[in-house]
């Protein structure tokens, strides 16, 4: 029997954020038309990018401080600098993105909800697995409730 | 905690006071009504990115600071406390990101800014 793949994972977390943001897209062009989809798609390329820079920032931070305990403040200091400077980035074009009018804001709105959306799908596929293995305790989540 | 009481009772009476001296009516009609309209709505954008920003910082503070406290104790499981706090970050900071884009919509491109102004008598 194949054991049951984590799906809690960076690796997975950012595949279904670009599987979850096609699907948005796709279901923007059909909803809302070219100009909706297009607001949808630049929303979520916004939100997934910002998700892949924080998992590498955190990563980086956390690899750091372990490898080398005395720069620890240092790389505290410096992961700090890099929320700063990526909030800025992200207000920049969030502020060109509504300010202008370049985008649908609805459409981007809905964008910018693509990593919530995909973290509370797979929270939910979490909670059907562990009630699964509640039921049948051969086969479940790596993860536990407690 | 007395420290910020005052603090807090400081921050409420300034704002008390500041929407009282925009809700008074100054002689000047219809402009003065565009004008305390959007005095409000350049108000509420404040507050309200101001609001949401306190929130994300101690929510974020706290996630990590647990997180970072969790892995010194039991640096096995690193990985999955990385993971979880990473989720945690993400869905804190979305908060953050929609009263962004919701103070924007405010001040850049709020749909009701051309019916107002238009029910006042004013062409945008």
């Amino acid at each position: 029997m194949k054991a049951p793949v984590d799906l809690l994972t960076p690796r997975y977390l950012k595949i279904a954020n670009w599987v979850v943001l096609g699907l948005l897209v796709i279901a923007g062009y059909l909803w809302g038309g070219r100009e909706f989809a297009l607001g949808v798609l630049v929303g979520g390329l916004v939100v997934v990018v910002n998700f892949h820079l924080l998992h590498r920032f955190l990563k980086g931070t956390l690899e750091k401080a372990q490898i080398d305990p005395e720069s620890k403040g240092k790389a505290q200091a410096f992961f700090a600098a890099k929320q700063m400077l990526r909030f800025f980035g992200l207000l920049v074009i969030i502020y060109l993105l509504v300010g202008r009018g370049w985008v649908d804001v609805i459409g981007l709105v809905v964008g910018l909800s693509t990593v919530v959306l995909t973290l509370t799908l797979l929270a939910i596929n979490e909670i059907i697995k562990i009630k699964h293995k509640e039921a049948n305790p051969s086969h479940g989540t790596s993860n536990s409730l407690s | 905690m007395k420290k910020a009481l005052v603090i807090g009772f400081t921050m409420l009476v300034s704002l008390l006071f500041a929407s009282l001296a925009m809700a008074a009516e100054p002689a000047g009609g219809a402009g003065a009504s565009l004008g305390g309209f959007f005095s409000y709505a350049v108000l509420a954008a404040g507050i309200g990115i101001g609001i949401a920003a306190f929130g994300t910082g101690i929510g974020q503070g706290l996630a990590v600071k647990s997180s970072v406290e969790g892995i010194a104790r039991n640096p096995e499981a690193s990985g999955k406390i990385t993971v979880t706090m990473l989720i945690g970050l993400a869905m804190i900071e979305s908060l953050c990101i929609y009263a962004l884009v919701v103070a924007l919509i405010i001040l850049y491109a709020y749909p009701m800014a051309k019916p107002i102004a238009a029910a006042l008598g004013f062409k945008i």
